[in-house]
């Protein structure tokens, strides 16, 4: 018995190889990197040498007022994404639990944003929000106040901009969480709707005692993936804002983009990405605590 | 009280193309616990869910205390229900599921402890009260969806084979206490089981069911004596029936059964001449004297029951061709129990001899339908 316990360890092992080779070589030795130089003032277009530095790059990144406004931005991303897209998700996947046929059909439909290259999206919601009356989304608005609704440039107008890059995130995110939502909905035993309605639940409590129980895991997993992704936002406001106007839309992975290929600031890029990292980890960690918790429960 | 009168009325159930359930006509009276029995897939649970609500009948009418409820939802209809496979509510502890049905009701807390107290005593679940479960074995969670049923008072219960994960003591047990509460409460209970001995020994009356159509309804101890076909006579008693063809002979005055004349009433003396009988254990004795009467049987098995010893026997007579009229009963097939004190000396391939004992003989049509016999 113990050497069969002994020699499947060391199977599995050796069949884990490749994949802890690749995680090595893509994952951790970049991070690594990214670690040491973090603490360098490493600029790829300066002929002076590079210099050890400690944590000067952790300490000028907190003092940065333009890197306070991009963990604002995220913060605010996170705040207003995560439970919004969350309960759109949720209604979507109930609706759809509702739909008698075509339910695949809708499925398909809400997912697609999902498949398609944000870069293509990005273009297609700057024609959306052109600037004048003619504008589709200016028209949209004009349509529904009834003409109250002053045409705006929704990429370039510093209050607008942000809110602009939130809708469309939730647009091309929602689809996912459906998803992930409606599958774990079509998993829910039957039985457990006919077991409360003899119990006298009604619609509404069925949904709070028995669905959304049910489906705590799929919410917890989704709902901090999501939260991850809101602190990696980037493509959208490269394509369509640049984090303009001023710092409206700047956010800590465009900021990190840019010092390091735009800027050619390497060390404070490594900082950024660590710093970046160091949060998603942490959010990651949480996901892993509260689902073992909801499994042993 | 006096409340809780359930009727169907030529209810039918179809899944698409396939009937399940054929124009039931049914009624159980206030306080009456009334129980379902036939072979698995006879629509037994299907009629529990009608009742319940989960499920439109295709045809027919329901009516609680001759209200048609058709048109309420479940919620509306009060009543509790036992699931074959429990549905308990898996995010909650033993304790949570016993509440949910009192919060729905918005019964308030100290009622609600109380109850879930003592059910929880009843069922001897109080140890596992906090645990959800999925930490629990088969015949606990049998016993907690029981407990969620009982907890509440509805007008009518509504249990599918409540008692059928459990073992035979606890079955024991659990019989007597849920006829208890039945009681006590007087609530119209529709009661559905495989278990012959169940049926024959909870319910005031029985409904047999074959492939969604009723057979019988009676008390218990009438479906026994008489039943009204041959696929209700095979279905109940415990140790088997076997059917013969037998000639009713005028010249002797007469049943030619094999090679024995049995004497039988004057009922069943029916001018068709061929005949079916069908001959449980309770219908033999064992002979002292050899004469006319009687026969040798070979016993082909034999059961021990503590203070009895079942001899199953094959008697020398014609089987009756019974295609699919019958169901498959316990014991051998074919053979007949007898049973015997335990202190009998009785061996494998011994050959009995055995006498009819012509009033307990059920008599039958080649169709399966029963002869009168009173
Ligand atoms: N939702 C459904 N769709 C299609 N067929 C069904 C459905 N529910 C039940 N049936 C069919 O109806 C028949 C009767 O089922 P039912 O569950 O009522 O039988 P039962 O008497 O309770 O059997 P058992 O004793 O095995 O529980 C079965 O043949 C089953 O396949
Ligand atoms: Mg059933």
């Amino acid at each position: 018995m113990r050497s069969d316990g002994n020699q499947s360890a060391l199977a599995g092992l050796l069949l884990s190889m490749p994949a802890f080779v690749g995680l090595a070589a893509f994952v951790a030795m970049p991070f690594l990197a990214a670690v040491i130089l973090s603490c360098t003032d490493a600029q790829l277009n300066s002929p002076l040498a590079m210099r050890f530095v400690g944590t000067e790059q952790y300490r000028r990144l907190l003092s940065d007022p333009m890197i306070r406004r991009a963990l604002a931005n995220n913060l605010v991303f996170a705040a207003v994404v995560v439970p919004v897209q969350t309960v759109l998700a949720l209604l979507l996947a109930v609706l759809l639990e509702l739909v008698p046929s075509g339910k695949r059909l809708f499925r398909v439909l809400l997912f697609l944003p999902v498949v398609f290259p944000m870069s293509l999206i990005a273009v297609v919601w700057i024609l959306l929000y052109a600037p004048g009356e003619t504008g589709p989304m200016n028209r949209v608005l004009s349509w529904l106040t009834l003409g109250g609704w002053e045409p705006r440039d929704f990429l370039r107008d510093p209050q607008l901009a942000f809110p602009a890059i939130i809708l469309l995130s939730l647009w091309q995110g929602v689809g996912l969480q459906m998803v992930i939502l409606s599958a774990a909905l079509s998993r829910i035993p039957k039985e457990l709707y006919e077991a409360a309605a003899i119990d006298r639940a009604g619609a509404f409590a069925q949904f709070r005692h028995i669905t959304l129980p049910q489906l705590r895991n799929p919410l917890v997993f989704t709902m901090l993936l999501t939260t991850i992704l809101a602190f990696r936002l980037f493509e959208q406001v490269r394509i369509m804002t640049h984090g303009g106007p001023g710092d409206a839309t700047r956010t800590l992975l465009l900021q990190a983009v840019e010092s390091a290929f735009d800027l050619q600031q390497i060390g404070e890029a490594s900082a950024l990405s660590v710093v970046l990292f160091c949060i998603v980890l942490c959010i990651s960690v949480l996901q892993q605590v509260l689902l073992d918790e909801g499994r042993r429960s | 009280m006096g409340q809780g009168r359930v009727e169907l009325i030529a209810v039918s159930k179809a899944f698409g193309a396939r009937s399940v359930v054929k124009q039931v006509t049914l009624q159980a009276d206030p306080g009456e616990m009334l129980i379902l029995v036939g072979p698995s897939g006879c629509g037994k649970s299907t009629l529990l869910r009608m009742v319940a609500g989960l499920e439109q009948p295709t045809n027919g009418e329901i009516r609680f205390d001759g209200r048609s409820v058709l048109d309420l939802p479940p919620q509306d209809r009060n009543v509790a229900m036992v699931f074959q496979n429990y549905a308990l509510y898996p995010h909650m502890t033993v304790r949570e599921n016993f509440e949910f049905p009192l919060r729905m009701r918005r019964v308030d807390s100290r009622e609600r402890a109380e109850r879930v107290a003592s059910i929880a005593e009843m069922l001897a679940l109080t140890a596992v009260l906090e645990e959800k479960p999925r930490a629990l074995s088969g015949g606990q969670r049998q016993r907690v969806a029981m407990g969620r049923a009982l907890v509440r008072e509805p007008s009518v219960f509504l249990m599918d084979e409540p008692l059928s994960n459990l073992d035979a003591q606890l079955r024991v047990a659990l019989r007597a206490e849920i006829r208890q509460i039945q009681r006590r409460l007087g609530v119209t209970t529709l009661y559905v089981t495989h278990d012959q001995v169940e049926a024959m020994t909870l319910g005031d009356r029985v409904a047999v069911l074959r492939s969604g159509e009723l057979q019988q309804v009676g008390a218990p101890q009438d479906v026994y004596s008489k039943p009204a076909n041959a696929f209700v006579a095979s279905f109940i008693g415990s140790f088997g029936i076997a059917f013969y063809a037998a000639e009713w002979k005028p010249e002797i005055g007469a049943l030619q059964l094999g090679t024995v004349a049995a004497a039988v009433p004057d009922s069943v003396r029916s001018d068709r001449g061929s005949l079916v009988v069908g001959v449980r254990g309770d219908a033999l004795c064992i002979a002292t004297s050899t004469g006319p009467t009687t026969f040798l049987a070979p016993i082909e098995h034999i059961e021990l029951l503590g203070s009895e010893r079942v001899l199953y026997v094959r008697l020398p007579f014609p089987l009756w061709d019974a295609k699919e009229n019958v169901a498959m009963g316990s014991g051998v097939a074919g053979t007949v129990g007898i049973r015997t004190a335990s202190g009998t000396t009785a061996a494998i391939g011994q050959q009995l001899p055995l006498e009819v004992v012509p009033d307990r003989l059920l008599f039958f049509d080649h169709a399966g339908k029963a002869l009168t016999s009173g």
